[in-house]
């Protein structure tokens, strides 16, 4: 179930935390934070920190001087606690829109703070000493479902309208046509964005109404957000309110050690809070602007802005260098000496570059790289890390941490200006592609081949950039990644080839989409073990891959492919009643000084595959 | 006489490759940056050694290698980065060493501000 995970977290569109949700899960992730750290990012946010004040007093006793300080609300609540309201309120808060036309977004925005304030205030009478968790657990135990509709909208909406109004039977449906339900996937985005284990559980616990866990906390916080959540969808902002005539209501009375006329005090305090909430959120600002100078071509009129580009280093000779080195080659800058405020600048002025230093206090380059890419913005940017650091495996570090270039300081200034406009200029592409896959006419660029797979899904797999029979990455990936691979090898003058595959069509019917389906992902199987790891291996259509081979001349990416169509031989792979028919042939293309551009290399290695394919099946050729 | 295996107290090279390309203005703004923040990195180095805090030592000696590097201070950019590899390696070998820095930055600040002075005013 967690690759199904991780391949929708692949899509880029899971719901994440932004602003200064997303700066305090970086802050709370990174190994030295303080209290003191979350009181200074929290200023940003004075909403956000009036609601974390309002709980953190909520949860005191009468007499007891009110906190006024983020810093003592976060000291008395505890970093994580302070980490998960913030993650949760900005994360429900962004997400008010969206493509699934069948989701209710208003109506799960609304529902999602009625949650959270209802689930306030049953803890701050029953369980006062989570009054915290029970308000963010509320807050966030819809985000599976938007989360589904956010990656899947197609394939969701008609989930949705099929269903018939049952959770279980939503669950089911989900099961049945996305692979996870919006319970577990609800667990694993809480656990993603380090919400607390117990917390996790209980929402789990009252979203199934499975009563499985022990008796204890985590069992009493799930059955109020059982009943919090109850309250919210029939009570909470609804008129003529009959709360003893509701038998759901009655049964968790009992349960919970209340009276009727306690839980009507709890349902007057809770609406109060959800319209406060309401305001709250409505209002949330934006993270603010620290930036020492936007630079550049503020005579630009507004229509033809140049790209952005934000640089962060602690060291202000750098920093300096490195913003007139953008100035030089024409964009406009953002630059700051504090790795915390990058964050936030990212996200408010999403720039197309952000160049980074590694070695920085507090948080280092690729702890800022690594929190970005968890949120929608930073997924977006072209990142490139600097470093001065002298060990060898620095530049896998930073590609670990998917940065999108490294860059050695001290650098060259002609260099850096060089390598900027590369980085600006792949952004830009990467935007164009994304533009692109949103338009319907784009998906027509994928197989032509009936398959199994209905039309919607097929499209969805195009958006997401996987191909769904084999799971790997399929041909809107590949023709991106050539794209970028393409440019890095022109600028730092290393190679580059291309290998296209083809299973050979005596080896079985792929007229036959059944078959032609089983045979791909069979080949796809045998083939991953035998090819270089940093190789992208693409499907592109049934039957046919793509193997990208950076730093790989012609003679080493005949080599690889070599290895391949004689794994594939040897596999003796079953299709049908035929054993041991299948083969593949090769096209093998290298990058050279007359390719003008990625589509033509491309084409050099389609061509060597058709061209040898007339002399005959299994065998690997080359293009001249 | 020049050893001809250490590195120049200052290489005008860097200096004039960063003239041709930010001009004299930028010339001048690193340079003032430079020796008035240099003298702090310092403080911070010599700090930390006192301390026995040697991530901070090795960090203060990071940030000093390419910034001395950048102007063409190569005699200080070089004691910086052998202060950076000892810090972790063999941190009390570096801290042997960290007397070093600020001699070298008054040795190259003179003709640094030498070199400024003869630059077109920006």
């Amino acid at each position: 179930m967690s690759g199904t995970f991780e391949e929708l977290r692949r899509t880029g569109r899971l719901p994440s935390p932004s602003g200064v949700g997303a700066r305090i899960l970086a802050l709370t992730q990174a190994e030295d934070s303080t209290v003191d750290d979350i009181a200074d990012a929290l200023v940003h946010d004075p909403a956000l920190t009036g609601r974390i004040l309002r709980i953190a007093n909520s949860a005191v006793s009468a007499g007891t001087m009110p906190m006024t300080t983020a810093k003592a609300a976060a000291m008395r609540l505890g970093m994580k606690a302070v980490s998960s309201i913030a993650v949760g309120f900005t994360v429900v808060s962004a997400h008010r829109r969206g493509y699934c036309e069948e989701f209710d977004y208003e109506g799960f925005w609304s529902i999602s703070m009625a949650t959270a304030a209802a689930g306030q205030e049953l803890a701050r009478r029953i369980l006062p000493e989570s009054t915290a968790e029970a308000f963010t657990a509320g807050l966030v135990m819809g985000i599976g479902r938007l989360g589904l509709a956010s990656v899947q909208p197609v394939v969701y909406g008609s989930v949705l309208s099929t269903w018939r109004g049952d959770l279980a039977e939503l669950r089911a449906l989900e099961r049945e046509h996305l692979k996870i339900d919006h319970a577990e996937l609800t667990g694993l985005l809480l656990g993603d964005w380090g919400i607390p284990a117990h917390v996790a559980d209980a929402v789990r616990s009252a979203m199934t109404d499975l009563g499985d866990l022990p008796p204890g906390p985590s069992r009493q916080l799930a059955d109020i957000l059982t009943l919090a959540t109850h309250l919210a969808h029939h009570h909470i902002g609804l008129p003529d309110q009959d709360l003893a005539a509701d038998p759901i209501v009655a049964s968790h009375l009992e349960h919970l050690h209340l009276g009727i006329e306690a839980l009507e005090e709890i349902l007057s305090a809770a609406e109060t809070e959800w319209r406060s909430l309401a305001l709250d959120l409505e209002l949330r600002p934006l993270p603010p602007t620290e930036v020492t100078g936007i630079e550049g071509d503020s005579a630009r009129p507004e229509e033809v802005e140049a790209p952005l580009v934000l640089v962060v280093d602690d060291d202000p000779i750098s920093l300096k260098l490195i913003t007139n080195c953008v100035g030089r080659a024409g964009y406009r800058v953002a630059a700051t000496e504090n790795p915390l405020d990058a964050m936030a600048l990212a996200i408010q002025h999403e720039p197309a570059v952000l160049i980074t230093d590694w070695v920085m206090p507090e948080l280092s380059g690729l702890e800022l790289c690594r929190a970005l890419r968890r949120c929608e913005v930073g997924r977006r940017l072209y990142i490139m890390v600097l470093t001065g650091r002298e060990e060898e495996d620095a530049c896998k570090q930073a590609f670990d941490a998917e940065a999108d270039d490294f860059i050695r300081k001290p650098f060259n200034p002609r260099d850096m200006v060089d390598r900027i406009q590369v980085g600006v200029r792949l952004a830009e592409a990467q935007d164009a592609l994304a533009c692109a896959r949103e338009e319907p006419e784009a998906k027509a660029c994928g197989t032509s081949d009936i398959d199994d797979i209905s039309g919607s899904d097929r499209a969805l797999g195009e958006e997401s950039g996987r191909d769904l029979v084999t799971g790997l990455p399929n041909r809107v990936f590949a023709t991106s990644r050539l794209a970028v691979l393409f440019e890095r090898a022109r600028h730092d003058e290393t190679s580059l080839a291309v290998i296209a595959v083809t299973i050979d069509p005596a080896a079985g019917d792929l007229g036959n989409p059944l078959l032609g389906n089983e045979l791909s992902k069979q080949v796809a199987e045998v083939a991953k073990p035998c090819l270089r790891k940093k190789d992208p291996f693409c499907c592109t259509s049934p039957g046919r891959f793509l193997i990208l081979c950076p730093d790989a001349d012609l003679l080493e990416a005949a080599t690889i492919a070599e290895r391949l169509r004689g794994t594939i031989e040897a596999a003796d792979l079953t299709i049908g009643d035929k054993t041991g028919a299948v083969t593949i042939s090769a096209g093998v293309a290298e990058l050279a000084a007359a390719t003008a551009t990625p589509a033509a290399l491309l084409q050099l290695a389609e061509m060597a595959l058709e061209l040898g394919a007339m002399d005959g099946a299994n065998a690997v050729h080359a293009a001249a | 006489m020049q050893d001809p295996q250490q590195p120049p107290v200052f290489d005008p090279g860097p200096f004039k490759e960063l003239m041709e390309v930010g001009g004299p203005e930028l010339v001048h703004e690193l340079c003032e940056l430079f020796l008035t923040d240099t003298p702090n990195i310092i403080d911070e180095l010599e700090a930390a050694v006192e301390s026995e805090d040697w991530e901070t030592m090795g960090r203060a000696a990071h940030t000093l290698k390419s910034s001395a590097f950048y102007l063409g201070a190569l005699a200080l950019s070089n004691l910086a980065k052998s202060i950076e590899v000892l810090a972790g390696d063999d941190p009390v070998a570096g801290a042997a060493l960290a007397a070093e820095p600020r001699r070298a930055f008054v040795e190259v600040s003179g003709a640094l501000t030498k070199a400024c002075e003869e630059l077109p005013p920006a």
